[in-house]
């Protein structure tokens, strides 16, 4: 009898106690309930309301006010964007079937990037292409790589060929210029052939709860030179644009502190958020910014990475078959033989 | 100890009638010592997962599963020991339909229970006892960004239950079964709040081992089957299992509901 009394009170918990540890937080899917859960996934996950100083509260207040019971899927999605506008972060977007909201802001300033104009003017169409770098030896003994994309992997072997192949030029100029960012891990797979040493490269915190202040201690993180690969260590350019956001930011704030580095160009485009993903009832997604990525010297770049030397591209160089900014890099680094 | 040969056994003379008649303490001196039922089964049902991690929004959708069950029962004294095996695969969708959850896991189980026959009932007999159980996996959904995966790292110990009760069918024995699968306490993955798997590359590995108690993890498994025995020792299986499983820790809260029909095929093996 002992025995039955055991199994009962085994059943009776199979019963209760699933309820302990799960606790839910459900919306409506309507308009009201849509925007609500909207609203609480940035206000529990986004991470820079206190550096943007961005009263997320008013800001809620202020947009569901406008929200009415005629309105429809497409206004609810412009007012829902309008509200994430407000965080002025190139990492937060709200996306559905039909758009995808943005705070781009490098939309509105220069581009400063030509790619045609490069391509026909110094590089004679005549370039090599491996792991999504583009690259040559220019006319005055100095190498070029164009890396567009740092979602592009980047093979270990086709980092050794190029480099090998650029390692007889006097100076390289990476250009990073409306590289929209991708994955860090490629960050790391370049900077290891550019270092000798292990170097800090910045620190790492993250959201550990829903408060606007919860973050954990800031994790700093080093990389290391790619081992028994292939290396580059005489002067480098690197070129950036307002367009060089996310991982490329990160990857120029790395290298900006390299002593044989210099940065020309525009500001960055910033994005040292690391973006989440979540979702609305409606099926719209949502990514936002939910851990902070520091430099090496724990500031934040979120608005961007300020270049040793600011280059604008002028429009009369254009017109004459000139990138004003790597001239500028071309005539350094030939003055550095 | 006795070899394990395939026994010749007539229909109507099944198993469990042998294993009756060794509880009672009556049976030849040639009866087998313990008995090893092997059983392969499918299953087939649905899943309900939440992850807050993953997204705060409730996934569902197909839940399958293959494994191997292993009980050996132990006339030579009263404890019999289960190894049971598994991967299970959920294929979910979110409510609007147009996300989609991938849930790939493993689990293993070792439990040995302790078996009282002298139940009120004629031939029910009830088996309760330790177990320890690994479950592993991950999570994933590629509409996200750095919080694509969420990977599931499970060690426990616990309580494995059972209550049986043989009778016949068409004149072939026939065990129907209630399994109960309960960790107690253990140990578990889980990353912080909104720390990335990035973050975890880079080497930040503290506070990911988490201690596993009904407080923040709680998980059950209820198995109900009934075993037919058709000819000689081929065991045929069907049933249902039912998962439980929540968890809160870091601020994240998790669920998962399964319910699955299950069918099985397999073999008694005797030791003499």
């Amino acid at each position: 009898m002992k025995s039955l009394k055991f199994i009962h009170i085994i059943l009776l918990s199979t019963i209760l106690l699933p309820m302990a540890s799960c606790s839910e937080q459900t919306f409506s899917n309507d308009a009201e309930g849509n925007f609500d859960a909207l609203w609480t996934i940035l206000d529990e996950h986004y991470t820079f309301f206190e550096y943007k100083n961005v009263d997320w509260d008013a800001v809620g207040r202020q947009y569901r006010s406008k929200i009415t019971k005629e309105i429809n899927s497409d206004e609810l999605f412009d007012l829902c964007s309008d509200m994430l506008k407000e965080l002025k972060d190139g990492h937060t977007n709200l996306i559905c079937g039909s758009d995808v909201s943005r705070y781009w802001i490098w939309e509105k300033y220069p581009v400063n990037y030509d790619e045609r104009l490069i391509n026909e003017h110094y590089l004679n169409f005549e370039y090599k292409r491996a792991s999504g770098i583009k690259y040559q030896i220019l006319s005055n003994n100095i190498g070029y790589m164009y890396y567009g994309d740092f979602s592009s992997g980047i093979g270990e072997g086709n980092l050794d060929a190029i480099l090998a192949y650029l390692a007889s030029s006097d100076g390289l100029v990476i250009d990073v210029r409306s590289n929209g960012g991708g994955f860090l891990t490629n960050v790391e797979t370049l900077v290891g052939r550019f270092i000798n040493e292990k170097i800090k490269v910045g620190s790492i915190s993250h959201k550990t709860g829903p408060e606007h202040n919860a973050f954990s201690e800031p994790y700093e993180y080093y990389f290391s030179p790619a081992h028994n690969r292939q290396h580059y260590n005489k002067p480098i350019v690197v070129l950036c644009n307002r367009g060089s956001f996310s991982a490329t930011n990160n990857f120029v704030s790395i290298m900006k502190q390299l002593p044989n580095v210099t940065i020309i160009g525009d500001t960055t485009g910033g994005g040292c958020g690391l973006p989440f993903t979540s979702e609305l009832p409606n099926g719209w997604s949502v990514r936002f910014s939910a851990a902070v990525i520091r430099d090496a010297e724990g500031k934040l770049t979120e608005f961007g990475v300020e270049p040793d030397i600011k280059v604008d591209m002028t429009e009369a160089d254009r017109q004459a078959g000139h990138d004003t900014i790597l001239d500028r890099a071309l005539i350094l680094l030939t003055s550095k033989q | 100890m006795g070899c394990i040969q395939l026994c010749a056994q007539t229909a109507d003379s099944s198993y469990q009638d042998i294993s009756r008649g060794l509880e009672g303490r009556t049976a030849c001196v040639s009866g087998p010592t313990k008995i090893t039922t092997s059983i392969f089964t499918i299953d087939a049902g649905y899943d309900a997962i939440r992850d807050e991690y993953v997204s705060p929004v409730g996934y569902s959708g197909a839940h399958f599963r293959i494994g191997y069950d292993n009980y050996r029962n132990n006339f030579e004294n009263d404890w019999n020991r289960i190894i049971a095996a598994g991967v299970d695969y959920s294929l979910t969708h979110n409510p609007a339909g147009n996300h989609t959850m991938h849930s790939l896991m493993a689990d293993v189980k070792w439990a040995t229970m302790h078996r009282w026959s002298d139940m009120p009932w004629h031939k029910f007999e009830v088996m309760v006892g330790p177990m320890a159980q690994f479950r592993g996996g991950v999570l994933y959904n590629p509409n996200n960004s750095n919080n694509v995966a969420s990977a599931k790292i499970h060690l426990a110990a616990g309580v494995n239950a059972m209550a049986t009760y043989d009778t016949h069918l068409w004149k072939h024995s026939l065990k129907l079964a209630y399994e109960m699968t309960l960790p107690v306490i253990g140990a578990f993955f889980s990353p912080e709040y909104d720390e990335a798997y990035y973050e975890i590359y880079l080497g930040n590995r503290k506070n990911l081992a988490h201690f596993g108690w009904w407080g923040n993890r709680f998980d059950i498994t209820n198995y109900l089957y009934a075993d037919y025995t058709i000819s000689r020792n081929t065991v045929l299986r069907v049933g249902y299992r039912n998962r439980i499983a929540t968890s809160s820790v870091c601020n994240i809260s998790t669920r998962d509901i399964s319910h699955a029909f299950v069918i099985g095929i397999g073999c008694n093996l005797f030791s003499y």
